[in-house]
């Protein structure tokens, strides 16, 4: 490369400071943050309202019992729900919990039928809300079907443990006696999950904790792609224009290809470094209460790897889009092109629930170490591995660093190539093969 | 200043600019003519180091090229523009700074420039604000800052109304006062015969005409006078044919004859002789023969030549 480091600083510092005051930045820096929480807290309050809805809806169940063996069951029961723990933390200190017993209470009203097709009529003229059929050998095979009209996707698992609930308790009813029986219903409930803490000591597994070890890394893996792309669009758009308009011809008799591509790097990496420190100021002032309410400490080694990560990953980027702005006719045709490699840095996202539920299993490493996706993958697998108290293997951290910064190197050299050839080339966009043939020639 | 040496650029199999060598001196105005297509743009990139040649050297005062970059050459392409969403004073600052200067001086010579040409008032409105006119005034202050010593303009004055034509000739005629030396590349053959010392033509790559204005016009002289004042009589020796034009009486010289002899025969047979002009076709007229006719050429070719067929051609004007 042929450059001059202070022609190179100026030109940084010209797209930086251009940059910064552009309206899109500043609505990327508010807004992007913004629109995150605000789509989070409302997805998570309108899910949570329609489950606690359903939940405390009285429910009028059919029951066909063929085996006869809940012939002595009362017909009414008043079902109490166990005090689940806060769904969404949305403060610095613990909200409230509801405790009054008929908040959380669910009437069921049961109706005996003889025959199953009568009982499924009566579902469908909405008499009752489900129908329950015990076949004749339920006590040798444990056969139970229940039916209900299905209102939501995957409900199949839907919250049907006042049902359950009663169908337990008047089957063990005439065998055990009442303590027993409340014991057995409320076993699985009564026993406390230990999981290892992040210093290896086991603790009461909190659901909150790990409400927010699912956002944390999610929230993070996010910011750090949106910032790499950002700075990278930019890129996209500048060469545009400069290109465009020929400005760029008229520059490269004052500067080298090499000052300006390493200017614009450096440049609209700062911009990207910029918004992801705004972004972290923001999200510390902000979620320091939720991560103390879940007793999460982000260790300070995460910033330094989202630091690093940021670097190589936005160098990658960046390298390519320099290369694809210099090639393309027109800012069009530039993000055409540009969308492929985008979507590369964003394919952790599909794979947000194997990833973050496995954290070290082979789908997470595997997108860790391959480098288009390695940055904000390991950043989500470092932050769900330290929110979890698991540790990530350090030739795992080792090999995703050194193959991103070979990887970022050689985008590098073959960027700076195509950029010199591309700036001059106006009219119809090169393919591959006349990509190849120029860089031979050049 | 600037001397370029054999220099060749091939694409495709096909020689672009074929061994062009050409000087221009210091503080001259110097024109770069062609047809569209004729290796012009490419010639200038190779001089401004923005493409390398695949032969031949360009140096500047007997240095190469790239050692130049920064401070001394500037280029205003022929399709050229704007940032549009940056004002035009800190646009040229900018380049200001990118030429060497700091940033206070490249302010107050942004200033300055901008006074030249009339644009003050502009400075703090972005480029997509001007109108066609003044973005051009713009882009030859882009140009003029950081005082480069040679100046490369490619069809400065398109998009310009007279008024700014002639602001423009005024400042190139101070800037060449004050030593700049100009590459002016231009359709407008007008401009050329007013405006410039020398000139080199190319044609599909080769160089068709060099020299100074006044020699090639000269070349293509047809040896045939307008005369201003009395009636010629016929029988003038040396006189081959005499026809009216414009008011005036134009008399065709025998291939043979010389101007003097004709002159002093003119005299002697009592003619009133107020002027005696040669006939010198405008630069625009030979411009279009040399296009129309291939010379300079091998002929009967047709299309560029092959790199298997390139040879030196010699132009007609040298």
């Amino acid at each position: 490369m042929r450059f001059s480091l202070s022609r190179a600083m100026i030109i940084a510092r010209r797209e930086y400071s251009t940059t910064v005051r552009r309206p899109q930045f500043l609505f990327s820096l508010l807004f992007t943050p913004a629109i995150l929480m605000l789509v989070t807290f409302v997805t998570g309050k309108l899910q949570g309202d329609s489950i606690r809805k359903h939940q405390h809806e009285a429910k009028v169940m059919a029951i066909v019992d063929s085996a006869g063996v809940y012939t002595n069951a009362p017909s009414t029961f008043a079902y109490v729900m166990p005090i689940d723990a806060p769904a969404f933390p949305t403060g610095k200190k613990a909200p409230k919990v509801d405790n009054s017993v008929s908040a959380r209470t669910v009437p069921l009203v049961l109706r005996r039928y003889s025959d199953q097709k009568v009982a499924l009529d009566s579902l469908n003229a909405g008499n009752v809300t489900q129908v329950v059929t015990v076949s004749q050998d339920f006590l040798a095979t444990g056969n139970l079907r229940m039916y209900q009209k299905s209102q939501q996707l995957f409900s199949s698992a839907g919250d049907d443990r006042a049902v359950r609930h009663w169908l337990t308790r008047y089957l063990i009813a005439n065998s055990v006696d009442s303590v027993r029986a409340d014991r057995v219903l409320e076993l699985g409930r009564s026993m406390d999950l230990y999981t290892p803490t992040r210093t290896g000591e086991y603790a009461i597994k909190d659901d909150a904790r790990e409400l927010v070890s699912f956002f944390l890394p999610f929230i993070l893996g996010l910011f750090l792609a949106t910032s790499i792309i950002t700075g990278g669009q930019y890129m996209l758009q500048g060469l545009s224009e400069e290109k465009e308009t020929r400005i760029l011809e008229s520059m490269l008799t004052t500067v080298t290809p090499d000052d300006l591509m390493l200017g614009k790097l450096v440049g609209l990496g700062a911009v990207g470094l910029t918004m992801v420190g705004a972004w972290a100021a923001l999200g510390l002032y902000t979620g320091s209460g939720i991560l103390a309410f879940a007793h999460i400490d982000v260790p300070p080694t995460l910033a330094l790897f989202a630091f690093v990560y940021f670097l190589l990953g936005y160098l990658f980027y960046g390298s390519l889009m320099t290369g694809i702005g210099a090639i393309a006719n027109n800012l069009r045709e530039a993000q055409q092109f540009a969308m492929t490699f985008t979507i590369m840095n964003f394919i952790p996202f599909w794979l947000l629930t194997p990833i973050l539920s496995e954290p070290n299993g082979k789908l997470a490493v595997v997108m860790s170490l391959f480098p288009p996706s390695a940055p904000s993958t390991m950043l989500m697998r470092m932050s769900a591995c330290s929110t979890l108290g698991i540790t990530i293997p350090v030739w795992q951290v080792a090999t995703s660093l050194g193959l991103l910064a070979l990887f970022a190197a050689g985008a590098l050299m073959l960027s700076a190539r195509i950029f010199r050839i591309g700036l001059l080339l106006y009219g119809k966009t090169p393919n591959l093969p006349e990509i190849l043939k120029l860089m031979r020639k050049d | 200043m600037l001397q370029v040496r054999s220099v060749r650029k091939v694409y495709d199999d096909r020689a672009v600019v074929n061994d062009v060598t050409f000087d221009v001196q210091s503080g001259e105005i110097f024109a770069l003519l062609g047809p569209n297509g004729a290796g012009k743009t490419t010639l200038i990139r190779m001089i401004t180091d923005i493409l390398r040649p695949d032969a031949g050297s360009v140096l500047l005062d007997g240095k190469p090229i790239g050692a130049g970059r920064g401070v001394r050459i500037a280029y205003l392409p022929e399709e050229r523009g704007l940032y549009r969403k940056v004002p035009i004073l800190d646009a040229l600052v900018y380049q200001g700074e990118l030429k060497g200067m700091t940033a206070r001086d490249a302010r107050a010579q942004t200033v300055a420039l901008l006074e030249e040409f009339g644009l003050a008032a502009w400075a703090k409105k972005q480029g997509s604000a001007l109108s066609k006119g003044m973005q051009q005034k713009v882009q030859l202050c882009t140009a003029l800052i950081g005082d480069p010593t040679l100046l490369i303009l490619d069809e400065p004055f398109s998009g310009l109304d007279p008024v700014n034509v002639a602001l423009l000739e005024e400042v190139l005629k101070r800037r060449r006062a004050a030593g700049t030396t100009v590459l002016l590349s231009t359709h407008q053959m007008n401009k050329v015969e007013q405006q410039c010392d020398r000139a080199l033509m190319i044609n599909r790559g080769h160089m068709v005409l060099y020299g100074t204005v006044r020699e090639i016009r000269m070349m293509y002289a047809e040896n045939a006078f307008v005369i201003e004042g009395g009636e010629v009589p016929s029988g003038i020796p040396g006189v081959k044919s005499i026809s009216r034009v414009n008011g005036a009486t134009k008399i065709q010289l025998e291939r043979s004859a010389k101007s003097n002899d004709v002159l002093r025969a003119l005299l002697d047979h009592g003619v009133d002789v107020a002027s005696f002009t040669p006939v010198v076709p405008p630069l625009e007229d030979i411009f279009v023969h040399v296009v129309e006719t291939g010379a300079g050429l091998d002929q009967g070719k047709s299309g560029p030549p092959t790199v298997d067929e390139m040879t030196p051609v010699t132009g007609g004007g040298r």
